[in-house]
């Protein structure tokens, strides 16, 4: 098949400007809400995925159906587990067992008095000792120190969850909560996890300020998932303490299970809006072809196939939907990258990276080639002699 | 055996419910380097007959050979090659594409055939020339008056060295002058190359121009001095 010049194709877009810019726009939309929905759902995912620990397992109470804000356990935890399970993993003959308290709570910023109306904000607090930093490898202080009794480090997800400003949450400044004021000495990071949305303050204060003389969960690091079954043997030999065991990757798989319809959501209305962008491309392209119905069939008269035709307008779709997969890309670059988004008490990171640029231009192209088919049908049903009779 | 031979060849169309035959068991025989003129009514066939020679459209029954090929047995991609090698098209409007410039808008045959750029080049400009438009090269149709453009349709439809040409009413659209001026180069090119020419036209002067004359009415054929009348 020989194939007209690619000029033609090219020249082409610029016979209506404002068509060609339209559809260049749509499919710098259709790129950018790709690029969006995958960093969405990628994010979502990951975040649940990326605080999972292969060596890692959650103990909480049995009554709790894995809800770790319900479950209740034992203050000593760590140290009867310590005792009696063999395979803890020990990093500096420390146990990397962290008893923790997970709370949703009403935060107030700064030392008040509050503006009149002022409402509190919902936060997630943890309650941990030293030994959680043995256990959550994935945390890591971007500046600060841990924290000490009134005090508190946030992860940098903090300020997007609550919906504020960073520098509300810089170091030295306050937060109230549980009746209690803390200062802000440090900020912490813990890429792809939820953790990245949590304030962090020590367990014994905690447990003071909310009347409680337990914990809710102990993370248990093992020296590999194979400690796992003795783990599980000493949840059913201690029947007296009522404690399920669960991988760590099982528990956060769950949890990421959870928030499968909103993702699943989040495809549905990308993929709704990025069918009307294909019928407005097939519209626009379709309509390109009616107005050069008269050109066409001049060009198969003189010699070109009806497949020479199409590909040349599939070139040109092809390149305008480039061109504004481009423009779309760069716009979710400038608009989505480093951007976070809350979910219930928690915030994550939009997942901005290859896969997700991948997708929002490989869309953009699909796009271009799919918006070909109904015009390339008409090109190749064209009957030249009565197309050359249009006006 | 003639360049051109028709043989019953019947077309037919609908048009709403009514059944148009504009071509109805026509028979012809026209011979390699013959300028041959189609007259008739509107209506009478004489763009059908011309298309169904150009293989641009399909007949329903008969047998039409061109060149020795047999077009009705051709599926449209070989038609499409036939074309590209025999036929050279001239519509009653120039058809030219309006984003390419004249240049190459005469190039675009050749893109069909395996030309180095420089081959391409050497016939492009001896086809512009032979149409007096050497200097018009870059210019895009818009900036060409309408028997320039019809000129670089012609330069368009003899850059391949086609052996046959048909032209649909080429000078339909041209005032005197530039009319003259084509029917001129159409002599030339039969005169000359030995282009068989196979011309649609209603303009008594322009048929003069023609070697031999047919007449098209209600789809049947009539050849000679009478076809002239």
């Amino acid at each position: 098949m020989r194939a007209l010049p690619f000029d033609y194709a090219i020249r082409n877009l610029g016979r209506r400007p404002m068509r060609t810019l339209l559809t260049g726009l749509s499919s710098a939309l259709v790129a950018a809400l790709l690029v969006a929905t995958t960093a969405f759902v990628r994010g979502l995912g990951g975040t649940f995925s990326g605080a999972a620990q292969s060596d890692t397992a959650i103990l909480l109470s049995t009554v709790a159906e894995r809800d770790v804000v319900r479950s209740t356990v034992t203050a000593g935890l760590p140290e009867l587990v310590s005792a009696s399970v063999p395979g803890v993993r020990q990093i500096g003959g420390v146990p990397a067992i962290s008893a923790e308290i997970h709370m949703g709570t009403n935060l107030r910023l700064g030392e008040g008095p509050d503006a009149p109306g002022a409402e509190p904000l919902a936060g997630f607090v943890r309650g941990v000792t030293e030994r959680a930093f043995l256990v959550h490898e994935a945390v890591t202080l971007l500046e600060g120190r841990p924290p000490r009794t009134g005090e508190v480090i946030v992860g940098r997800l903090v300020a997007a969850q609550l919906g504020v400003p960073e520098q509300e949450l810089a170091l030295g400044r306050k937060l109230r909560f549980e009746g209690a004021t803390f200062e802000i000495v440090g900020r912490f990071a813990a890429p792809g996890t939820t953790i990245e949305a949590e304030i962090w303050t020590p367990l014994a204060e905690l447990r003071g300020l909310t009347k409680r003389d337990d914990s809710s969960v102990a993370f248990v690091r093992m020296e590999s998932a194979a400690g796992f079954p003795d783990l599980e043997l000493f949840t059913r030999r201690r029947l007296d303490l009522e404690l399920t065991m669960i991988p760590s990757s099982t528990y956060y798989r769950e949890l990421s299970d959870y928030f499968a319809p909103i993702r699943s959501m989040a495809w549905a209305m990308a993929a709704l809006i990025v069918a009307g962008a294909l019928f407005g491309g097939a519209n626009t392209l379709n309509a390109a072809v009616q107005d050069r119905l008269k050109e066409l069939a001049a060009l198969r008269a003189v010699g070109y196939s009806g497949l020479a035709l199409v590909r040349s307008l599939a070139q040109e779709s092809l390149v305008l939907a480039a061109g504004g997969g481009l423009v779309g890309l760069l716009l979710a670059r400038i608009f989505l990258a480093g951007s976070s988004v809350r979910i219930a008490m928690s915030a994550f990171s939009l997942a901005v990276d290859a896969p997700a640029i991948l997708v929002g231009f490989a869309g953009a192209l699909l796009l271009g080639l799919i918006g070909t088919a109904p015009a390339a049908v008409r090109v190749l049903r064209l009957p030249i002699a009565a197309a050359l009779k249009e006006p | 055996m003639g360049f051109i031979e028709l043989r019953d060849v019947t077309k037919t169309y609908r048009k709403g419910e009514h059944v148009v035959t504009p071509l109805d068991r026509v028979s012809l025989d026209i011979e390699a380097g013959e300028f041959c003129v189609l007259l008739g009514p509107s209506g009478s066939g004489k763009t059908t007959l011309m298309n169904l020679v150009a293989a641009i459209d399909r007949a329903d029954s008969g047998e039409l050979r061109v060149g020795g090929t047999e077009l009705t047995k051709l599926s449209a991609s070989a038609l499409a090659d036939w074309r590209a090698r025999t036929v050279g098209y001239i519509f009653q409007q120039s058809n030219l594409v309006p984003v390419l410039t004249a240049y190459e808008n005469v190039e675009l045959p050749l893109w069909l055939q395996p030309l180095s750029r420089a081959e391409r080049h050497a016939r492009v400009s001896l086809a512009l020339a032979a149409v007096g438009l050497s200097d018009r090269a870059e210019h895009l149709p818009k900036q060409l008056s309408g028997g320039q453009e019809q000129r670089v349709a012609i330069a368009r439809a003899i850059v391949a060295d086609p052996p046959l040409l048909v032209a649909d009413e080429p000078t339909g659209n041209l005032d005197h002058d530039s009319a003259e001026g084509v029917l001129s180069l159409l002599e030339r090119l039969n005169r000359e190359r030995g282009k068989t020419i196979l011309m649609v036209t209603h303009d008594p002067r322009a048929a003069e121009r023609g070697t031999r004359h047919f007449r098209l009415d209600k789809g049947v054929l009539a050849e000679g001095a009478e076809a002239r009348r």
